[in-house]
């Protein structure tokens, strides 16, 4: 048959599929490369040629072996493993079932099978090339089960045909009618040919057109379902833990190798315009910092002792006065470090996400980092920078608070000689002799120095592993012998150099820049953007730019310079196709990190919900309005409607469509009504036909006492009420000798008829019997007293008859 | 008309309820955004499901065309007709139920529910299937209510619309075969009394019966009342008949608790008894008389003709045995109808002695009735000799 084939390779499709995403899961693709020989093997051997297949025992015996092997690698008591032999027993069970003939209830079981390995699956993966492979295999779940039902409605066919139109066979025994014992037979027929590749297609249509809606209804469901917490809180990330290669807080020069070639993900970064909200792009690239360090010792940099406590980031009571604000919004992936990035300086309102919460911000080393409750999870924060200005990073901005001495010191410590030469001699003699070029002036010393390392040509970018003087400090060999580098080099030498001039500077780390999403409008800032520069601290009011003399914080903090001394390094522009898909692909592990994965409580009431509720609000709040509304009307239709004139003879399109819509609105709202109407009538009218079916029930030994008397001439008028009937009947029966000792019967009916049809009471067990004796006891006294009158009719008609003989 | 609608979910959509559940319960529990993404994929399919099982049946109209009459063990189609009077839409794997109820006459109780499966309706078009069967016994039967049902697509629900059209049919005595010997007997002339022959015809002018129209006959002679009444055209006869008449008694008798060969007795009778209707309508020419002592007492009695064929199938059809005597009743009352010269013909299910003058009393003791005694040809069905006159088919 079409159609099972059909099935057969569909059936044999989704065990693949499945078994490839839990493979995925379980890292192991061993399995989906056997679930495909199996597909590919049972369809042709069992299905098609039926070659091989395995009969009960044969079954049996090999399911048994798959329960024994799933058995053992429940060694493990970790719960992941024994989740994974549960999903290998699912697995080895579908192998066994695939080289069986095919029943209707072998292809459920496979269904069902395949169906909950994925739902194993969906616990093991993260990624999001199973969420594609998700779609994919609901695609092909619909169409198998489509086809599965087809092909159970066709087998239902077949097998309720009986003999049909064949001739009648003899009956059972030696019966001398033939057709007797000969059960009657018919057969149905089928209408539409299976067979035909037209209608096949036509199904898939119809599947496809069901996924897509399936796929849409998925998506409400999935952001509908409130959430308990957050999300994936049990599941050890696979691969151990997190690890962010391109950043640490202490920084060896010569470690960092090709490590910053990784695409891991840090964080996704939107930008908006605090005051009108729109989205913020930068002219150049967004530095995002982490963590400062200022303590350099034969090329390891670390940062000033640890963070301390903890506190929860304070809000900023007041921001600086004329400077531009930018809301970041930053959706951080989790990492082995709490430490945060944004643009700084940052600061914290008061009307953020209530996952501000999980902001610390330690003052000593002046990070901003994650609680310890939001360990795990991708944290989406919200903060205030001044860092940018006119769509460009700020090389210079306000000090949030003034540096103490000892950390000024700190940050003019170069490193001693031990007992010989200046480890950086060669360093210090050429800084000054580069800023003994250029007029006083700190800024501009640390310019020059900047522009010295960056644009002079004497040094060159490498992420390359150079060979270093060990004799030499490292940034000393840099500087003097071997000019070339990666960022941290070109920091460090700047940082040095600085300092050796008297400017107290501190090496910023950090990622720079990030890839501009269009789609998303967001930055996506991987691994390999991780980036290390110098902050300098200007503390002299004249040694800042004009429009910050004015600000009483700049001159009692003093402002920090923002130097970039690594030159900017030439990438391959990617072709338009690979630049289109990145994009896609960024935009859609944005959305699967952010939207999808990371979607908890918390994010679905400050995403869904409350946004939902609050344009809900918004929107009643305008249509109450008598203004608000002729905004709307002007928005929508370009001018204000009470310059309409219909007699213009002009066609307005806005007008058209806001007719069209609310007529659509009219005719949905009906539709919704007329069908809100018609359930609840049904559900009215099936109560009430329950409620008559039950009084029927009840009040059915009435029936039978009034079936009684018509069947002996007595039938209630229509104008009798059921007691008068019952009443008039008694007295009837009262006339005769026969029948008297039944005279109270009919008011004693009537009267429990009454109780339970107007009563609502129900009789009781002995009630019910009493009545129902009490009815035959009726009809018992009335045949009788009929059968005696019968027997003297034809006794007296006999005498008749005698005499006229 | 149609009476109710109902959705429910099958064997299959409860399973794939409980998945859900178990799928639900985990991501709920676990916190698993994957699995309440699966969970919503499931959930996706159901709720489209019952949307579709709904709008599948939506202004879908099926009617059954059922054949005029039919004899039992005859090959009986029944037409399905299933119109989508959808613009749009079209249906999928309509499954249309039909339910045959054997009612009291038919001998039977089996609810038979033939089924016909429209796999694809197209909109906007008609589609007509067919089931077919034989029905064994003769009887009347209940066609209906059509059901109409789909599972499609996945078969998780299953949405059916009971539709309120019944029908009934009744199915004619299966006939047999009258051997050469009951033709011999029934064609020679019975002593002793003389053959009583009508004369009347067309040249005479003279009406004589009703009869269906054929071809070739004048449209004066087309009696409009009776065509009006009964929807065919029928005209009169005048054709000179020269036929011996037959008036045939059928005993359909069988005790209170009837074992096997009783019903077979009776079953052979009544075959018998509508073989030589059914054999004597199609020669025509002569007048018949019907008489059923069963259950109920039946008579009719005319000149040959499809019309008095059908009401003598019809009446033979919905003929019950009964454990009542009535055969002297009847055989009086059907003497007192027919013409003298008329040869009767009773069929029995039980040995009949026509002598006894107790059980036809009110035959023996009327003069009138009684020279009738002699002449009336018994068949007992009970016996194996009825294998001489009859072979049933």
């Amino acid at each position: 048959m079409h159609v099972e084939r059909l099935l057969q390779v569909s059936m044999a499709a989704l065990v693949t599929l499945g078994t490839l995403l839990l493979g995925m899961g379980e890292r192991n693709m061993l399995l989906p490369l056997l679930a495909f020989i199996v597909a590919v093997s049972s369809v042709y051997l069992t299905d098609v040629k039926g070659w091989l297949q395995l009969n009960t025992t044969l079954a049996n015996v090999a399911a048994i072996a798959a329960l024994w092997m799933s058995v053992r690698e429940l060694d493990a008591l970790h719960s992941e493993r024994q989740l994974v032999s549960m999903a290998n027993l699912l697995i080895y069970l579908q192998f066994v079932l695939m080289y069986r003939r095919k029943t209707v209830r072998g292809y459920w079981m496979l269904a069902i099978l395949s169906l909950l390995q994925v739902a194993v699956a969906a616990a093991l993966n993260l990624s999001i090339v199973f969420g594609f492979l998700l779609v994919l295999y609901m695609f092909m779940g619909l169409l198998t089960l489509a086809l599965f039902f087809l092909y159970r409605e066709l087998a239902d066919q077949e097998a309720s045909a009986g003999p049909g139109g064949d001739e009648p066979t003899r009956g059972q025994g030696d019966r001398r009618w033939p057709l007797a014992a000969v059960p009657a037979g018919f057969s149905g027929r089928t209408s539409g040919d299976t067979q035909q590749p037209g209608l096949v297609w036509a199904l898939f249509r119809q599947v496809a057109r069901l996924s897509v809606v399936s796929l849409l209804l998925a998506v409400v469901v999935f952001f509908v379902l409130p959430r308990l917490g957050n999300t994936d809180r049990w599941r050890t990330r696979p691969g151990g833990t997190y690890r962010v290669i391109g950043f640490s807080e202490s920084v060896t020069l010569g470690e960092l190798g090709e490590a910053y070639e990784n695409p891991g993900e840090v964080m996704q970064v939107e930008l908006f315009d605090h005051l009108t909200g729109e989205p913020y792009r930068l002219g150049d690239q967004p530095l995002f910092r982490g963590a400062l360090l200022q303590t350099y010792d034969r090329g390891r940099w670390s940062r000033r002792g640890g963070h301390g406590e903890k506190p929860r980031m304070p809000i900023a009571e007041e921001l600086p006065p004329n400077e531009d604000l930018v809301r970041q919004v930053i959706r951080a992936a989790p990492l082995d470090d709490d430490t945060l990035f944004c643009v700084a300086p940052s600061f914290l309102v008061s009307a953020g996400y209530e996952s501000n919460k999980y902001l610390c911000y330690s003052e000593r080393t002046e990070q901003i980092l994650r609680h310890d409750e939001a360990e795990r999870i991708l944290l989406k924060f919200e903060l205030v920078t001044i860092g940018l200005r006119d769509h460009f990073t700020s090389n210079i901005s306000v000090a949030t608070r003034k540096p103490r001495q000892d950390e000024i010191n700190q940050m003019l410590d170069l490193p001693k000689p031990e007992g010989g030469p200046d480890p950086m001699v060669g360093l210090k003699a050429v800084a000054v002799q580069r800023v003994s070029q250029i007029p006083a002036g700190r800024e501009r010393w640390a310019q020059s120095l900047t522009a010295y390392l960056r644009d002079s040509g004497s040094f060159s970018y490498s992420l390359t592993p150079v060979t270093r003087e060990k004799t030499l400090d490292p940034v000393e060999d840099f500087v003097t012998r071997n000019r070339i580098g990666h960022c941290e080099y070109f920091a460090s030498a700047l940082t040095l150099m600085l300092r050796s001039v008297g400017i107290p500077a501190r090496m910023a780390v950090g990622f720079k820049g990030g890839e501009w999403n269009n789609i998303g409008r967001f930055y996506q800032v991987r691994q390999l953007h991780a980036h290390t520069w110098v902050e300098a601290y200007l503390e002299d009011i004249n040694d800042l730019p004009l429009r910050l003399r004015g600000s009483p914080m700049a001159r009692n903090n003093g402002a920090w310079l923002t130097l970039d001394p690594t030159p900017a390094t030439v990438d391959e522009e990617p072709g338009f196709g690979e630049y289109a898909f990145n994009q896609l692909a960024d935009f859609s592990q944005y959305i699967w990190s952010n939207y999808i994965m990371g979607m908890d409580a918390q994010r679905q009431q400050e995403d869904i919900y409350q946004p939902v509720v609050q344009s809900v609000e918004a929107t009643l709040e305008r249509l109450a309005d008598a203004e608000s509304r002729r905004e709307m009307m002007r928005g929508l239709l370009g001018s204000d409607p009470r310059g309409w004139t219909w007699t213009d003879g002009w066609f307005h399109w806005r007008a058209m469509i806001l007719v069209t819509s609310g007529l659509l609105l009219l005719v949905f709202s009906w539709r919704a009504a007329r069908w809100t109407a018609r359930a609840v009538m049904g559900i009215v009218r099936r109560r009430r036909l329950h409620a008559a079916r039950r009084m029927a029930s009840r009040i059915q030994f009435y029936c039978r006492f009034e079936e009684v008397l018509a069947r002996h001439g007595w039938s209630r008028a229509s104008n009798q009420t059921q007691y008068e009937f019952a009443v008039s009947a008694g007295g009837q029966l009262a006339e005769s000798p026969r029948t008297q000792q039944a005279a109270g019967l009919p008011r004693r009916i009537a009267e429990a008829f009454y109780r339970v049809r107007f009563g609502q009471a129900s009789l009781d067990n002995a009630e019910a019997a009493a009545v129902e004796q009490a009815v035959s006891d009726l009809a018992g006294a009335l045949d009788t007293a009929t059968n005696h009158e019968e027997s003297l009719s034809r006794r007296g008609k006999g005498r008749k008859d005698g005499r006229k003989q | 008309m149609r009476l109710l609608q109902r959705v429910a979910i099958s064997r299959e959509g409860w399973c794939y309820l409980v998945v859900m559940a178990f799928i639900l319960a985990g991501a709920l529990l676990r916190q698993i955004n994957l699995l309440v993404i699966l969970f919503g994929m499931l959930a996706g399919p159901m709720l489209a499901s019952w949307r579709l099982v709904k709008a599948t049946l939506r202004r879908l109209d099926v009617k059954r065309n059922l054949p005029d009459s039919i004899s039992a063990g005859d090959l009986l189609i029944v037409e399905i007709v299933a119109a989508n009077r959808r613009r749009r839409l079209p249906s999928w794997v309509v499954v249309v139920q039909d339910f045959i109820r054997p009612q009291a006459s038919a001998g039977s109780s089996q609810l038979i529910q033939p089924r016909v499966l429209f796999t694809f309706l197209p909109a906007g078009r008609t589609t007509s299937m067919t089931y077919r069967g034989r029905l064994t016994q003769r009887g009347l039967y209940q066609f209906g209510p059509l059901r109409m049902s789909t599972r499609f697509p996945l078969g998780l629900l299953w949405h059916s619309v009971n539709l309120g059209q019944k029908d009934e049919l009744i199915v004619f005595p299966r006939l047999g075969r009258l051997t050469p010997l009951f033709n011999r007997l029934q064609n020679s002339a019975e002593p002793g009394v003389g053959q009583a022959t009508r004369q009347q015809g067309f040249l005479e002018g003279e009406f004589y019966a009703l009869r269906d129209w054929r071809s070739g006959d004048s449209r004066r002679w087309v009696h409009w009342r009776t065509t009006a009444r009964r929807q065919t055209a029928v005209v009169r006869q005048f054709e000179q008949q020269r036929n011996q008449d037959v008036a045939v008694v059928l005993d359909a008798w069988q005790p209170d608790k009837p074992r096997e060969e009783h019903a077979d007795a009776v079953e052979l009778a009544v075959s018998f008894a509508a073989s030589i209707v059914a054999d004597l309508c199609r020669r025509g020419g002569r007048w018949l008389c019907l008489a059923i002592a069963g259950r109920e007492h039946w008579l009719e009695n005319g000149p040959t003709s499809t019309a008095l064929l059908h009401e003598s199938m019809r009446g033979l059809a919905l003929a019950q045995a009964t454990s009542a005597d009535r055969l002297g009743d009847v055989l009086a009352a059907t003497i007192d109808r027919i013409r003298p010269g008329t040869r009767v013909l009773l069929i029995s299910s039980r040995g009949v002695d026509l002598s006894d003058s107790g059980r036809f009393e009110t035959v023996w003791a009327d003069e009138r009735r009684r020279p009738w005694l002699s002449r009336i040809r018994v068949f007992d069905a009970s016996q194996d000799e009825l294998a001489e006159f009859f072979v049933p088919a």
